[in-house]
């Protein structure tokens, strides 16, 4: 799936067994109130666990400056297997919290000592830190956004050492070309691997559609367009006249058609405009915007087929 | 992923005077060289200037000095890498780069993909853990584009550029409070000025670049029958040049125009009475992109015909660009709805699925009135297409061959769609001189006369074969199977003439499955069912005399069904197990005995 905003769930979907903790976890310094998002696992919560992976991998993203807080709720194994993950999962978390809003990583085993100083690494401000006891719990704040930035909220970076850089240079360009390469595909994830899930929004007969009939289609939409494939009509238009022609031999009904030739009446009146403004029963569907009045003409002695 | 936190704690901060990026794209199309052009534009409103560059032009060895790059990759055919990313990509994927190479640069990557297609951004998904990999510090996650959503790539873009800003403050924050810069209608990326009628010294960059020559059209012949349905023609193009190709090279040309149509277009436009004024165009907005070659002085006339294409089909930024010269009210509202979250279905509908060109969508909102500066703007780049070379240069010196099928289809709109190049090439005539530019490929055949060589080639992907075996014969070498795919044998099966003749003096072995001439109801007849009816002989050729395998033409399902055959032949014959036969196919492909030239 492509990367959109998850929209979290309203606090009312949250259940009360989460809510309490959440309330008892609260933090003295959560001041504004606004979108909270609760981030569970498969342990802990209902349905936490996919969106936790995805997070992680990149597969989706938070809508950015978005949370006034995050909460999350993980098993103590959970939490271990998150380790080296974690620059990636704060990195996200930052970006989706609004300025000000605060990041609580719950229920976590003492096993954690480095987390603080991996919150700080990815821009976070550490404000309470409970280590031991049932209520163990880390809750860090994001900072206001640039006018004074704190060198705390930068991430530490490492100085160019032109020795070094020399010596890459010299690495990256001087690099056979006849070396033997990696496999790429080796460098994928299983989540990268994953096949996406092509959405397929239910048919609606006449409504404006984004997709072709996929190969194995089973929504409907295959039949559709073999149906207007086959009853597609052609119009032909000469002076204020527009006669419908079965599609097919296209030449010869043309002008068979036109000999025989009914009036047609617009509904709407707005045929001339262009497909743009024309409705869905318009006959000159699919046909060039023209002047009222004028005869339009499309040279149908052309290869057709 | 690299973990800065271990290198120590010296800090530098960014100074407000290197608030610079390099954005490099591979396209296609042209989506990803417009996504590079909108990703820029929106980084002026974090005080960023970007350079952009398309990856084949872009000088790989200065990647190095980079210290902040984003990256903005399609995806092509069944999940590869486009043609323009490939040497950069082989050059990252050396076994011999230490982990620490890219240490010094942040980068990010947006990828354009498709979720019908399994391997979805796949080219992306490799660079963004590959340059993670070498060390590279990806400041934020990928971006993924997807064309199945409501609003196409954008649906994707648009949060992903809000993140990306929201970053790039963050780790280069302003040194003191700067203006917003307002949203609207951005200003256009060059200065226009009207020159007087003395243009005589005017060369033609493109008669400057010594990638192309100039060729004479000798022969322009349709080689189906008359009542088929397909249009394939042979052309050969003759040369005073001595060029030198090699069979897998491919020829790059740039199309125009018909000039009827461009005289029809500016009409429409209401260019008509300066259409032949000259004017110079001044490149002031450096971080968009520009057409290649352009000439120091250009007319509209010649920027339509030869530089700027009005019959692409246009993508959701081009309507958005077009509601600011929209007058009619009617236009305007029906603009908005095109760009609006609700009306990006309605706009796909009118636009994207019936393939409707940005001169049929003017005609119909006339009221628009676009000032020519933004000429630039609103109209992709004419690109340049790209042929499979279908001749040997031994067989025929200073010449080149192409086998190319013209690109005509109906959908809901009345009027034919038409493959912008291949009708240009359609209507050349004996005699006509252009520019045709060499591209290498990555077919190398074997030096040793008895290794043999199995060409699957369907369709038009019999152009490279055909340079394959001339190439062969002229050599001496005769262990060359062909094994060619077509509807009709009597209406497309391309150059049979010459496979019989080869066949008949033994400088070929000729195996040609004809689709639909079987009778009604029974399975079709492919390539690949040849291929598993000789499996015994596959196997003979492949394994036993370790024979290499060509496959070319339409990235479908074929080269899998191929792949499928020889896999099939291997267990078969080679005596090895599925699993063991799926790896000895694999195996190829990496010793270079399995070559794929496929194209969508």
């Amino acid at each position: 799936m492509a990367p959109t905003a998850i929209y979290t769930p309203s606090p009312s979907q949250i259940t009360s067994e989460v809510k309490k903790s959440l309330m008892n976890a609260s933090s003295p310094h959560e001041i504004v109130k606004g979108p909270v998002l609760a981030i569970g696992s498969l342990d802990t919560a209902q349905d936490g666990k996919q969106m936790l992976d995805r997070l992680i991998d990149g597969a989706i993203s938070l809508a950015p400056s978005n949370y006034t807080s995050i909460h999350i709720l993980l098993s103590p194994s959970e939490y271990t297997s998150l380790s080296p993950s974690l620059p990636s999962l704060l990195q996200q978390t930052l970006a989706g919290l609004t300025p000000l809003g605060t990041l609580h990583l719950l229920n976590l085993t003492a096993g954690f000592l480095s987390l603080p100083h991996e919150l700080t690494l990815a821009g976070f401000m550490v404000i309470e830190s409970v280590r031991d006891g049932p209520d163990a719990r880390i809750v860090a704040q994001k900072p206001l956004p640039i006018a004074t930035p704190l060198p705390s909220a930068l991430p530490i970076r490492r100085k160019t050492d032109p020795a070094k850089q020399s010596s890459k240079k010299a690495l990256w360009a001087l690099s056979s070309p006849s070396t033997p390469t990696i496999d790429a595909e080796a460098l994928l994830t299983a989540a990268d691997r994953e096949r996406p899930v092509p959405t397929c929004d239910p048919v609606i007969v006449g409504a404006p559609r984004r997709k072709k009939a996929c190969k194995n289609c089973s929504c409907g939409l295959a039949e559709l367009e073999a149906e207007e494939a086959k009853s597609g009509k052609v119009v032909l238009l000469d002076s204020d006249n527009a006669v419908e022609v079965e599609a097919g031999d296209m030449a010869k009904s043309l002008i068979a058609a036109a000999k025989a030739a009914p009036k047609a009446t617009s509904s709407c009146g707005s045929c001339f405009l262009g497909d743009a403004f024309r409705c869905a029963s318009c006959p000159y569907l699919g046909l060039p915007a023209f002047n009222p009045g004028e005869k339009v003409e499309i040279d149908f002695g052309m290869d057709d087929i | 992923m690299s973990t800065h936190g271990d290198h120590g704690t010296e800090e530098y901060q960014h100074s407000s005077a290197s608030r610079e990026l390099l954005i490099l794209y591979a396209t296609e199309t042209g989506t990803a060289q417009e996504t590079a052009d909108r990703i820029a534009r929106e980084c002026r409103r974090v005080h960023f200037h970007c350079r952009v560059q398309s990856m084949d032009a872009y000088p790989p060895e200065t990647l190095i000095s980079e210290h902040l790059v984003i990256f903005v990759v399609s995806t092509t055919g069944w999940g590869a890498e486009p043609r323009a990313m490939s040497s950069l990509w082989n050059m990252l994927l050396r076994s011999d780069l230490p982990n620490d190479l890219f240490e010094d640069m942040d980068f990010c990557v947006f990828g354009l993909g498709d979720t019908a297609y399994e391997k979805f951004c796949w080219p992306a998904k490799k660079l963004s853990r590959r340059m993670q990999s070498l060390g590279g510090y990806e400041i934020c996650s990928r971006g993924e584009g997807d064309e199945q959503h409501r609003m196409g790539v954008d649906g994707a873009l648009d949060p992903w550029i809000e993140y990306l800003l929201e970053v790039l403050i963050q780790l280069y924050p302003l040194p003191h409070e700067q203006d917003n810069i307002p949203a609207g209608r951005p200003p256009p990326r060059v200065s226009l000025s009207n020159v007087g009628s003395d243009t005589s010294l005017n060369p033609d960059p493109l008669d400057e670049d010594t990638k192309f020559h100039t060729a004479s059209v000798k022969c322009n012949k349709r080689i189906t029958a008359e009542d088929w349905f397909q249009d394939v023609r042979h052309f050969e193009f003759s040369f005073e040049d001595d060029i030198k190709y090699n069979p897998g090279d491919v020829a790059v040309i740039h199309p125009s125009a018909p000039a009827s149509e461009v005289d029809s277009f500016l009409v429409t436009m209401g260019w008509a009475n300066v259409a032949d004024n000259f004017f110079t165009v001044e490149h002031t907005m450096l971080d968009q992109t520009l057409p290649d070659h352009l000439p120091k002085f250009v007319s509209l006339r010649i920027l339509f015909t030869r530089y700027l294409n009005f019959n692409a089909v246009p993508r959701r930024s081009f309507f958005q660009l077009l509601r600011y010269f929209a007058v009619d009210e009617l236009e305007r509202e029906k603009l908005d709805e095109f760009v609006s979250i609700e009306g990006a279905d309605e706009m796909y509908d009118y636009c994207q699925r019936v393939k409707r060109t940005i001169w049929e969508v003017l005609s119909e909102f006339r009221s628009a009135r676009i000032p020519r500066e933004y000429v630039f703007d609103l109209f992709p780049p004419l690109r340049p297409r790209e042929f499979s070379i279908a001749s040997s240069i031994e067989f025929h010196p200073r010449e080149i061959h192409l086998c190319v099928a013209i690109v005509r289809y109906r959908t809901k709109l009345k009027i034919h769609r038409k493959g912008v190049c291949t009708s240009y090439l359609s209507g050349l005539k004996l005699g006509d001189t252009l520019r045709i530019g060499l591209r290498k490929g990555f077919i190398s055949l074997p030096t040793d006369p008895n290794t043999p060589v199995v060409c699957v080639g369907p369709g038009t992907g019999i152009a490279p074969m055909r340079a394959v075996i001339e190439q062969r014969i002229h050599k001496g070498h005769t262990n060359t199977t062909l094994y060619f795919g077509c509807r009709s044998a009597h209406k497309d099966q391309h150059y049979h003439t010459e496979w019989e003749s080869h066949a008949e003096e033994r400088k070929l072995r000729y195996r040609v499955a004809c689709s639909r001439d079987g009778p009604e109801g029974v399975k079709r007849t492919y390539v690949q069912d040849l291929m598993k009816e000789d499996a015994q002989y596959i196997w003979t050729m492949l394994g036993q005399q370790q024979g290499i395998l060509i496959i070319s033409g339409s990235s479908n399902k074929m080269p899998t069904a191929v792949r499928e055959a020889v896999r099939g032949a291997v267990e078969r014959f080679g005596g090895r197990s599925n699993a063991e036969a799926v790896e000895y196919v694999a195996a190829m492909e990496r010793e270079g005995r399995l070559i794929e030239e496929c194209w969508s």
